[in-house]
C-alpha cells in the first residue's frame, strides 16, 4: 500500500518535473509574437505531445491556449489513469472541475448576443471521459434545451430550477456559484469518505482556505465592480465555517471595496504588493494559491494532497500562459504581463 | 633542415616596372617581405596606388564558367593584346547568349519543382476517385481540397448539421493530419468555408495543369517531368555548343586577364622612390643565380643580395627540407609551429624518436605490418597526409613485436623462428612478472634519455644563437644538463653498477647545488650578462618568486621523466587486449572474432599510443628545445 503511494506521488513529481520552470517564463515574457510562444512550446517537453504535429505559424491565439489546455488534461489523464478504479473517486475532482467549465462555456454562450461558435471551444477531447453528451448540448441555444439535453446526467437535476430563465435574464454569477458549490461538497464528500484523522483535517484545510480566497475575493469585486448587494453577495458565497457567519457580515458590511482589498492583502505576505495603486487582485490571489500548492507538493507524503497541489499549479500554469499569450496578443507590456503571472 | 635562405633586393627605373613584373611573375619561390616596414623607415618612399582592373572581368568569367558548370583553360600569356574594354564587350556578348539558353533552362526546372509538389499534393489524394475537371467544373458546388490537423478532426461531426458534405481521405503520418475534401452549395460556402478555417483547415490548391483523377494526373504530370527533362538537355546541348564557340577566345582573354591580375598582385610589393622602384624578398639561396639570370639584358635592373638575417627589419621565412623518411613528420611539426629560420628543425629528431616510441607502445608484427600497408595504401591512392607516417611507424611496430614476441596477439607464433635464429634472450614477453619491472625501468630509463637529448640540443642551439646566458644558466641548457644528467648517471651507476660515492659532498655541491643556483638565478645573471641591473625589483620579491619558480622546474624534471612510464603501460595495455580477444576467440579457433578483435585493437590502440607519443613529444621535449615562432615561406604565384 505505501509502496503504491509511493509510485503515484512519483509519478506525480515526474510529470511535474516537465512543467515550465522560471527561465522558461523568462524566456517566454520575451517573446513579441503568438508564433516564437508556440515555437518555444514546441520544443519543450511538457508541450511537445500536443504541439509537435502543429505548425507553429498556424497557430493563433486561440487554438494555442486550447492545445494547452488539451496537453494539461492529457498530463491528469495519465495521473488518474495509473490509479485503481477504486482510488480514483477523491481525483476524479479535477474532470469535475472540467466539466463545469464545458457547462459555464455553454451558458456563456447564450448570454453572448453575438453568433458565438461554442464547438470551437469545447474541449471535445474531454467527451470521451464525462457523461455529458456533447453533441447534444452543443446544439441547444437556452436553458431549456440546455438542460434538456443534461438529461442523463446529475445537472439535470442541478439545473432544471433555471430551464425557464430567458437567455436575456440568465444571471451568470448564480451558475458560477452553484457549480463551486458543486465542486466543494464534491470535494468534502471524497475526504469524508476516504480519510481520516489529521491527513483529512489538512485536506480539508487545504479546501477551506481556497473558499476563503474565492468568498473574498467575490465580496470585494462584486462591490467594486458590480455595485451588488449584501443578501446578493451572500448568496453567491461558498458555504465554510472557516470564517464564521460573523466575520463574514462583518465583511460584507465594509462599504470601501479597497479596505476590503486591504484584508485579503493581510491574510497574504505583503511583499507580493507592489508599488501601483491598485494591485492586481488576481495575482495576489494566485500567488496565495501557488504557495499553498508548492507546499502540498514538495512536503506532502500522502499522493491525495501531491495531486491537489499538481492540480492547483497545473491550473496556475495554464493561466500563466494565458496571460501571456492574451498579453502579447493585445500588445501589452512585458512588464505589466509579468505582474499577471505567477512563477 | 631549414633550407637557406637569402635577401635579395631587385631595383629598376621606374619606367621598367611593366618589364620587370613580366619577368619577375614567372619565378616561383620569392616570398616577398613586407613593404609596410621599408615604407615607415624610408623617407619619401611610396607605393603604387590604384585598384586592379582585372578582378571584376575574371569574376564574370568565373560567373560564365559556374552557369556553363565548364572550366576556361586559360591560354598562358606574358603580352595584352586585347585592351580592357574590348574584353569587357566580349565577355557582355557571350553571356548575353548564354543567358537565352540558361534561363529557359532555370524555367523548366522551375516547372518540375513545381510539378513535383503537385505530385506530392496528388499521393495524399490517391484514394480519390473522381475527376479534378469535373470537381472544379461545377457551377453549384464548391469543392475544397486539404488538410485539417488533429485537434480539429474530432469537431468536424459536432458541425454534422451543416450544410457541407465531408469526405476524408488519408492521414499524414507525421502530423497525423487529415487529407480530406469538402462541398458545399455556393449559398453556404462563405459560411463553410469560414467554419473550416476557424478549424486550422489548409486548403491546397490543385494546379490547373492537373486534370483528370488522381491517378491518371499523377501519370500525366510523370510525363510532363520527363519531356521537360529531355527539353532541358537539349538546351544544355546548346549551351556546350555554345560554350565551345566562345571558348577559344575566353580562354585567351581569361589568360590575359590572369596575367594582369598577376601584375598588379605583384605591384603591391613595389616600393617607390624617386626615379627607382625596388622590390625586396626571400629566396633560397641556391635560386639567386637563376633569380639573376631571368633579368638578363635588362638595363637599370640591379640585384643584390644579402644573408637572410642581414636585416633586422625583416624576419626570414622557414622553409624545411628534409629526407624521405623524415619529411612526412613536417605536419606535425608544423602543427607546434613553424621553426624559425636559424634555429632548429626538430623534423628529424621527431621521426626517430616518434617511430621509436610508437614501436615500442604498440609492438606487434602482424598489427604493425597490416597498419603500415594501410597507411601505404591511403597515402599513395587517397592522399592522406597522415599515411606515409603511418606507414613508417607500422614498420617500427612490426620491429618490435618480434622483440616482444607479438604476431596478432599471439605469443607463440614466433617462438620457432627465435629457436632456429639461436636468440635465447627473446621474445620479451611484457606481460610476464619477471619483465614487468624491467620494462618500467626501461621505459623511464629511454625517457631520460629523450629529456637529456632534448636538453642538449637547446644547449646547442642557444650557444649557435649565440645567447650564452641562457646557454649556461637555463633549465634547458649547461645548468639543467649537468643537474639532470649527473642525477640520472648517479642513479643508474649506484642502482645497477654499483658504483659508489656519486653522492658524496663534493659531487653534490659542484654538480647539483651550483647548477640549481645557476637556475634560480638565471634571469639575474642573463640580465647582469647585458649590462643591465640584476634585481630592478629588489631583492626581495625575486627570492619570493625565484623559489616557486625553481620548485615548478625541478618539479618539471621528475614529472618528465614519469610521464615516460606511459611507454609501459600501453606496452602492457596492448598484450592485455590481446589476450582478452585471444580469449574471446576461443585461443584463435574462432577466425571471425580473431579479425575482428584484432581490427579493433588496431583501430583503438594506434589513435591512442599516436595520441600519447604526440603528446610525448609536443610536451615533454618539444617544450624544452623547440620554439616554433617562426613564418612559413610563403611565394607569391
Amino acid at each position: 500500500m505505501i509502496g503504491a503511494q509511493n509510485a503515484l506521488v512519483t509519478k506525480i513529481k515526474t510529470i511535474r518535473s516537465n512543467d515550465l520552470k522560471t527561465s522558461d517564463y523568462n524566456e517566454l515574457l520575451k517573446k513579441r509574437s503568438i508564433t516564437d510562444v508556440a515555437s518555444y512550446l514546441k520544443k519543450h517537453p511538457g508541450y511537445i505531445e500536443v504541439l509537435s504535429k502543429v505548425s507553429e505559424n498556424s497557430v493563433n491565439r486561440s487554438r494555442l491556449e486550447s492545445l494547452i489546455r488539451r496537453q494539461k488534461f492529457n498530463d491528469l489523464m495519465r495521473i488518474i489513469k495509473f490509479l485503481k478504479m477504486k482510488d480514483q473517486s477523491f481525483y476524479l475532482l479535477s474532470l469535475l472541475h472540467q466539466e463545469h467549465e464545458v457547462l459555464l462555456s455553454m451558458i456563456r454562450s447564450f448570454i453572448s448576443s453575438e453568433a458565438y461558435d461554442v464547438v470551437k471551444d469545447l474541449p471535445v477531447y474531454f467527451n470521451q471521459y464525462s457523461k455529458i453528451d456533447f453533441e447534444a448540448i452543443a446544439l441547444t441555444k437556452n436553458l431549456s434545451e440546455f438542460v434538456a439535453a443534461l438529461n442523463n446526467t446529475k445537472y439535470y437535476d442541478m439545473l432544471r430550477p433555471f430551464e425557464n430563465i430567458k437567455n436575456e435574464d440568465i444571471k451568470y454569477y448564480e451558475f458560477e456559484a452553484l457549480f463551486e458549490n458543486d465542486y466543494y461538497q464534491y470535494a468534502f464528500e471524497h475526504i469524508n469518505k476516504h480519510y481520516k484523522g489529521r491527513q483529512k483535517k489538512e485536506l480539508e484545510d487545504v479546501f477551506k482556505s481556497r473558499i476563503e480566497i474565492e468568498n473574498i475575493t467575490k465580496i470585494y469585486r462584486l462591490k467594486k465592480y458590480y455595485k451588488a448587494g449584501n443578501l446578493e453577495i451572500k448568496s453567491t458565497l461558498i458555504p465554510t465555517n472557516r470564517i464564521g457567519e460573523q466575520k463574514l457580515d462583518k465583511l460584507l458590511k465594509i462599504d470601501d471595496p479597497n479596505l476590503i482589498l486591504a484584508q485579503i492583502i493581510e491574510m497574504g505576505d505583503k511583499t507580493y504588493v507592489g508599488e501601483q495603486d491598485q494591485v492586481y487582485l488576481e495575482y495576489f490571489t494566485d500567488h496565495m494559491q501557488y504557495r499553498i500548492a508548492n507546499k502540498l507538493m514538495y512536503y506532502g507524503t500522502h499522493p491525495t494532497k501531491v495531486f491537489l497541489g499538481y492540480m492547483i499549479l497545473s491550473d496556475l500554469e495554464i493561466r500563466n500562459l494565458i496571460h501571456l499569450i492574451e498579453g502579447i496578443r493585445y500588445q501589452v507590456p512585458e512588464g505589466e504581463i509579468r505582474t499577471m503571472m505567477v512563477f | 633542415m631549414i633550407t637557406k635562405m637569402q635577401l635579395v633586393n631587385l631595383t629598376a627605373d621606374k619606367g621598367m616596372v611593366d618589364e620587370v613584373l613580366r619577368r619577375f611573375i614567372d619565378f616561383k619561390g620569392f616570398h616577398p617581405v613586407d613593404n609596410q616596414k621599408i615604407l615607415t623607415t624610408v623617407h619619401g618612399s611610396s607605393t603604387f596606388e590604384g585598384g586592379n582592373p582585372a578582378t571584376e572581368l575574371l569574376d564574370q568569367i568565373h560567373e560564365i564558367e559556374s552557369e556553363l558548370n565548364l572550366t576556361l583553360l586559360p591560354v598562358k600569356t606574358r603580352k595584352l593584346k586585347t585592351n580592357l574594354d574590348d574584353m569587357h564587350q566580349y565577355i557582355l556578348k557571350s553571356h548575353e547568349e548564354f543567358k537565352v539558353e540558361f534561363d529557359d533552362i532555370k524555367a523548366l526546372e522551375q516547372e518540375n519543382s513545381n510539378i513535383l509538389i503537385a505530385l506530392k499534393q496528388l499521393e495524399n489524394l490517391a484514394e480519390l476517385d473522381l475527376s479534378f475537371d469535373d470537381l472544379f467544373s461545377t457551377k453549384f458546388v464548391s469543392v475544397r481540397i486539404g488538410k485539417l490537423p488533429f485537434d480539429s478532426i474530432e469537431r468536424i461531426r459536432y458541425y454534422s448539421h451543416k450544410p457541407f458534405i465531408f469526405i476524408p481521405f488519408s492521414e499524414e503520418k507525421e502530423t497525423k493530419a487529415l487529407w480530406c475534401l469538402y462541398l458545399t452549395s455556393n449559398e453556404y460556402k462563405r459560411e463553410i468555408d469560414n467554419l473550416f478555417t476557424s478549424l486550422y483547415f489548409e486548403r491546397v490548391y490543385i494546379p490547373d495543369f492537373v486534370h483528370g483523377t488522381p491517378e491518371n494526373a499523377k501519370e500525366a504530370l510523370q510525363a510532363m517531368i520527363k519531356h521537360n527533362e529531355k527539353e532541358i538537355d537539349e538546351f544544355r546541348q546548346i549551351l556546350i555548343n555554345l560554350g565551345l564557340k566562345y571558348q577559344e577566345r575566353l580562354g585567351i582573354i581569361k589568360g590575359e586577364l590572369e596575367f594582369l591580375d598577376l601584375m598588379y598582385k605583384s605591384r603591391q610589393h613595389i616600393v617607390l622612390l624617386g626615379d627607382r622602384m625596388s622590390i625586396s624578398g626571400f629566396i633560397e639561396a641556391k635560386s639567386v643565380e637563376s633569380f639573376n639570370r631571368l633579368f638578363d639584358g635588362l638595363a637599370s635592373v640591379n640585384i643584390d643580395d644579402a644573408d637572410a638575417q642581414s636585416d633586422r627589419r625583416f624576419t626570414p621565412p622557414t622553409k624545411l627540407k628534409n629526407n624521405w623518411f623524415s619529411k612526412p613528420f613536417e605536419t606535425y611539426v608544423e602543427m607546434y609551429g613553424t621553426p624559425t629560420y636559424g634555429s632548429i628543425d626538430p623534423t628529424s629528431l621527431m621521426a626517430i624518436t616518434y617511430t621509436l616510441l610508437f614501436g615500442m607502445m604498440f609492438g606487434d608484427l602482424g598489427q604493425g605490418l597490416v597498419l603500415s600497408l594501410i597507411g601505404f595504401l591511403l597515402g599513395k591512392f587517397k592522399n592522406w597526409s597522415l599515411g606515409p607516417i603511418v606507414a613508417r611507424i607500422g614498420l617500427s611496430g612490426a620491429f618490435f613485436g618480434l622483440i616482444y614476441g607479438e604476431f596478432f596477439g599471439n605469443q607463440d607464433f614466433l617462438m620457432p623462428l627465435y629457436d632456429m635464429l639461436g636468440i635465447s634472450f627473446l621474445p620479451f614477453h611484457a606481460m610476464s612478472n619477471e619483465n614487468t619491472m624491467t620494462l618500467v625501468l626501461m621505459s623511464v630509463g629511454f625517457g631520460a634519455l629523450l629529456l637529456l637529448m632534448s636538453i642538449s640540443v637547446s644547449t646547442f642551439y642557444k650557444f649557435k644563437l649565440k645567447e650564452y646566458a641562457k646557454a649556461i644558466t637555463s633549465p634547458n641548457g649547461l645548468a639543467g644538463l649537468i643537474f639532470y644528467g649527473y642525477i640520472v648517471f648517479g642513479v643508474v651507476a649506484t642502482m645497477l653498477l654499483g658504483v659508489q660515492g656519486l653522492f658524496s659532498i663534493i659531487p653534490i655541491i659542484l654538480l647539483i647545488i651550483v647548477p640549481v643556483l645557476l637556475m634560480f638565478l638565471q634571469e639575474p645573471l642573463e640580465r647582469k650578462f647585458h649590462g643591465h641591473q640584476m634585481f630592478p625589483d629588489g631583492i626581495g620579491g625575486f627570492l619570493t618568486e625565484g623559489v616557486f619558480e625553481l620548485f615548478e622546474i625541478l618539479l618539471s624534471y621528475v614529472t618528465n621523466t614519469l610521464s615516460f612510464l606511459r611507454v609501459a603501460g600501453f606496452v602492457l595495455v596492448h598484450a592485455g587486449l590481446m589476450m582478452v580477444v585471444n580469449t574471446l576467440a576461443n585461443d584463435g579457433t574462432n577466425i571471425i572474432a580473431l579479425i575482428i578483435g584484432n581490427l579493433f585493437v588496431m583501430g583503438l590502440e594506434g589513435l591512442l599510443v599516436s595520441i600519447q607519443v604526440l603528446r610525448l613529444e609536443f610536451y615533454e621535449m618539444f617544450s624544452r628545445y623547440y620554439d616554433g615562432d617562426g613564418i612559413v615561406f610563403n611565394p607569391i604565384s
